[in-house]
């Protein structure tokens, strides 16, 4: 609305003027189209590699365990050692890659990168959708082209945090559980209070092992949900002990 | 560790000090308070706080920061990192948009992380 009372209270455009304004408006239409486009075309790319990757393993799936059949029941019937060796190391080699590449991790990991891309990408537009005043239009666009920017980064380094950290089980020890139980996700009450938490003195490397988690997503979950009540948490006890001397 | 205090240098230009605090390497949380003494050391109160998506904080016109110190007091959130993650707290000082000075804390501003929250600190004084 604002945006056309602006444009009532300017002048109209004389001759080339209105000409070149007219070009510029169809090419800005024409930007829009194509990134409208771009939108829909990434989005169904995600959407394809999403479903590629689940019916691959899917196939993965389904090769081990009709290759173990088959090897059972050739092993059964047919004397020849080549075939039933040749059908059992093709189900051994299915099954493991299952375990070592881990899917249902893999694919947990890739709807939530989904849901936060669409999240993200859906501020975004919509904030450009709602931008109506003429007059701070430089700096709204200027913030959140930088939010879309910050937020793409921290999910690539999440990405890349999570590819980092994924390491296959070794044969010695069991895979460990993707799950983690409950007392892992501590409510906010049990986090301590400003008046209990001492500060945590410099020191060098952590020296306990409690229970840790074993995924990044669990990590991102857990910041997402503790982290700003241990901010407000530390800010407290800052504040409540006093400037300290220099 | 003996404690050091760095001394920056503005520029002569009016531009506005501002002081950014970020874990840029791998994503960390961080939160922390900004103090501020006059040049005998006397304590002059808060000049700010930071958090992981608050990294920027003006400390006002050079004129009026000319010979104060600085104390940043920050703490690196831990998230039960299963092997400890690296950390990096970069504090950069501007003017405006010049980088004045960059530098990681040498009390505690880089290291591994896994269950224990780590503290850094990190000490400076503007001069014109």
């Amino acid at each position: 609305m604002r945006v056309e009372e602006r444009r009532k209270r300017m002048p109209a455009p004389s001759g080339e003027v209105k000409g070149a304004a007219d070009e510029l408006q169809r090419f800005a239409m024409g930007v829009m189209k194509q990134n409208t486009k771009n939108v829909y075309r990434s989005s169904r790319y995600i959407n394809l590699s999403f479903k590629t990757l689940y019916a691959m393993y899917l196939a993965l799936f389904i090769v081990g365990m009709v290759s173990s059949v088959l090897a059972i029941y050739k092993g059964l019937t047919d004397p020849q050692i080549a075939s039933v060796a040749t059908l059992g190391g093709l189900s051994i080699a299915s099954f493991l890659s299952l375990f070592l590449t881990r899917p249902l991790e893999s694919l947990e990991r890739t709807s939530i990168f989904t849901s936060w891309l669409t999240a993200v990408m859906n501020t975004y537009w919509s904030r450009l959708m709602y931008f109506s005043d003429l007059t701070t239009i430089d700096r709204d666009l200027d913030d959140a082209t930088k939010d879309l920017v910050n937020h793409l980064k921290a999910m690539a380094e999440t990405h890349t945090a999570a590819l980092a950290k994924y390491q296959p089980p070794s044969s010695a020890e069991p895979a460990p559980s993707y799950s983690p139980p409950a007392q892992d996700y501590p409510q906010p009450t049990e986090t301590p209070s400003a008046d209990t938490a001492p500060l945590p003195e410099p020191s060098g490397e952590a020296s306990e092992n409690p229970p840790f988690e074993t995924s990044i997503m669990t990590r991102s979950l857990r910041a997402l949900q503790e982290t700003p009540q241990r901010s407000d948490s530390v800010l407290q006890k800052l504040n409540k002990r006093g400037q300290p001397e220099f | 560790m003996p404690v050091t205090m760095r001394a920056i240098k503005m520029m002569n230009i009016e531009a506005p000090i501002v002081l950014k605090i970020a874990a840029e390497k791998f994503p960390q949380a961080i939160v922390g308070k900004i103090w501020r003494y006059l040049s005998d050391r006397t304590p002059n109160g808060d000049a700010g706080r930071f958090q992981t998506d608050v990294d920027k904080i003006e400390l006002g016109a050079p004129a009026a920061l000319d010979g104060k110190l600085f104390l940043v007091e920050g703490v690196v959130l831990h998230q039960n990192d299963n092997p400890p993650t690296s950390y990096e707290v970069m504090v950069t000082v501007q003017q405006g948009n010049f980088i004045l000075h960059q530098e990681v804390p040498q009390e505690q501003g880089s290291g591994r992380i896994s269950n224990q929250d780590m503290t850094f600190q990190y000490r400076f004084t503007l001069v014109k």
